[in-house]
């Protein structure tokens, strides 16, 4: 049987000294496509694609892509970032300031190539050092691709202070899709992108994942202009105020009531 | 006369900015970015000469430089003369004496880079060490450039350190302090006046340096919100 392209069943440490174990279950069962991820303003959205990415050392769970565990904590297993596949776009993300755009670009490809990624002309040892030192600052033309894909090459030669939001929220898509990955963590990509784009940009998503093979996760803050990309929504539900008064630190034991708050809703297909 | 103070100041002064530059390097990335214990105590090595009289320091190094000892007579097989009263064992002396001035801007500007910076270089998957040419000394030029002002400006104004291990040999080991002093023990009040006004030239051209530094450092921060 073919393992289950994306597992995950998470109990989410939470924000600060307050552990209150919460809950996410939700398989994947398409290889690639969009999966959309809401749900108000602290349910965990946020650190749910840090565990998945390998940066919440606190996650004690189960993430398995493709059948490869990337978390087990009851395996002890917990890949590092640099050992998953994945890419990650945090939210509200900022180019590097002493760069600019095609730099920000050009550093994101160069490191995707030594990953094995992109087609890197064949090289001879020490002659490719210096190689690189002639083509300067100068896109790789798979890296041209992404970036005319994603409209931004009319950008490249602006500083990342000049930048509308709209405009660095593309270029940091592009500088993510740069990177080879299997699943793609994507934290309100579209910000500050006006809805036209947004529905553009969606469409350009949904067809490199399909071309790439590669499943993306997806935070959005209105899940009704995901619907025709997305084929399925996970549903984090709000922190339930209740039993732990604010303000009084929780003792670490009492996570271990896992899932005692449930959060996990799946819905089915999206029509 | 002044001639050869003043180029013994700056030729000491310049090496020992530079070097120490270079030095600041590692050693501010070790204090900030490593997560071992021993950096506490690092830290309280690299600044102990911050509170340490000059004049200790002085007679530490000279002990430490002397052929008797086990560093100093290494030093002395390797140079092909002893340490104590030469340029070499006074610029060696400078770079311990001027290491935390040097250091703790080019720290300093590590801190204060956004931890969220440095991790989106990760995700990228950026090796510690390309992270850190990369993104971390480009992003800390400022500090670097303050830490070599202050690293100058203070082995230019140095008295004690250089008096007890230069020796104040004209030519070689005598800076313009040393020489302002002597001129005024030996009542030749011209030469110590033409010393003390080009040390305060130094003094207000770093200073200038030092704010001008500030100023742009603030403007960079301040365009890095997107």
């Amino acid at each position: 049987m073919r393992p289950m392209p994306l597992e995950v069943d998470l109990v989410l440490p939470g924000r600060g000294a307050a552990l209150s174990g919460r809950r996410v279950v939700f398989t994947l069962s398409r290889d690639s496509g969009i999966l959309g991820l809401c749900g108000p303003s602290g349910s965990g959205k946020t650190t749910l694609l840090r565990v998945m990415a390998g940066l919440c050392p606190k996650a004690s769970g189960v993430v398995r892509v493709d059948g490869v565990s990337w978390l087990d904590s009851n395996l002890g297993t917990d890949l590092p970032l640099e050992r998953r596949p994945v890419a990650y776009l945090p939210q509200g993300v900022s180019l590097f300031p002493h760069m600019n755009v095609r730099e920000n670009l050009v550093f994101a490809s160069r490191l995707a190539e030594s990953a094995g990624f992109g087609k890197r002309p064949p090289s001879a040892g020490r002659l490719s050092g210096f190689r690189s030192i002639l083509r300067g600052g100068s896109l790789p033309g798979w890296a041209q691709e992404v970036v005319e894909l994603f409209g931004v090459s009319r950008l490249l030669d602006k500083r990342s202070g000049e930048l509308s939001g709209g405009q660095a929220a593309r270029i940091a898509l592009a500088r993510c899709f740069l990177r080879s990955a299997r699943l793609y963590l994507l934290d309100e990509p579209f910000a500050g992108v006006d809805p036209e784009g947004r529905a553009g940009l969606g469409r350009i998503l949904a067809g490199l994942l399909a071309r790439r093979k590669a499943m993306a996760l997806l935070v959005t803050h209105t899940p009704d202009e995901l619907c025709p990309l997305a084929f399925g929504m996970v549903r984090l539900l709000p922190e339930e105020d209740g039993d732990e008064s604010p303000g009084l630190p929780v003792q670490q034991g009492q996570m271990s009531g896992t899932g005692a708050k449930g959060l996990l809703e799946r819905s089915g297909r999206w029509e | 006369m002044i001639h050869s103070a003043l180029s013994v100041t700056v030729a000491l002064s310049f090496l020992t900015a530079t070097i120490l530059s270079v030095l600041s390097l590692p050693l501010a990335g070790w204090i900030v970015f490593s997560r071992s214990s021993w950096t506490t105590l690092g830290e309280s090595i690299l600044t102990l000469t911050l509170v340490l009289p000059p004049a200790v320091l002085g007679y530490l190094l000279l002990v430490a430089f002397s052929p008797d000892s086990l560093p100093g007579s290494l030093m002395a097989r390797l140079l092909g003369h002893p340490l104590p009263f030469s340029f070499a064992g006074l610029l060696l002396a400078s770079l311990i004496y001027s290491l935390p001035f040097a250091v703790q801007p080019v720290a300093q500007s590590f801190r204060q880079i956004p931890l969220r910076t440095l991790e989106m270089a990760r995700i990228l998957g950026a090796p510690p060490f390309t992270v850190f040419r990369k993104i971390v000394v480009p992003m800390s030029l400022p500090g670097l450039a303050t830490g070599w002002v202050l690293g100058f400006a203070h082995t230019v104004g140095e008295f004690g350190v250089v008096m007890m291990v230069g020796g104040n040999i004209p030519g070689e080991t005598r800076t313009l302090s040393l020489k302002a002093y002597d001129d005024l023990l030996s009542m030749k009040a011209h030469g110590a006046r033409d010393s003390v006004l080009l040390l305060l030239l130094f003094s207000s051209v770093s200073l200038v340096a030092l704010n001008l530094l500030r100023r742009k450092g603030v403007d960079s921060h301040a365009s890095d919100a997107p």
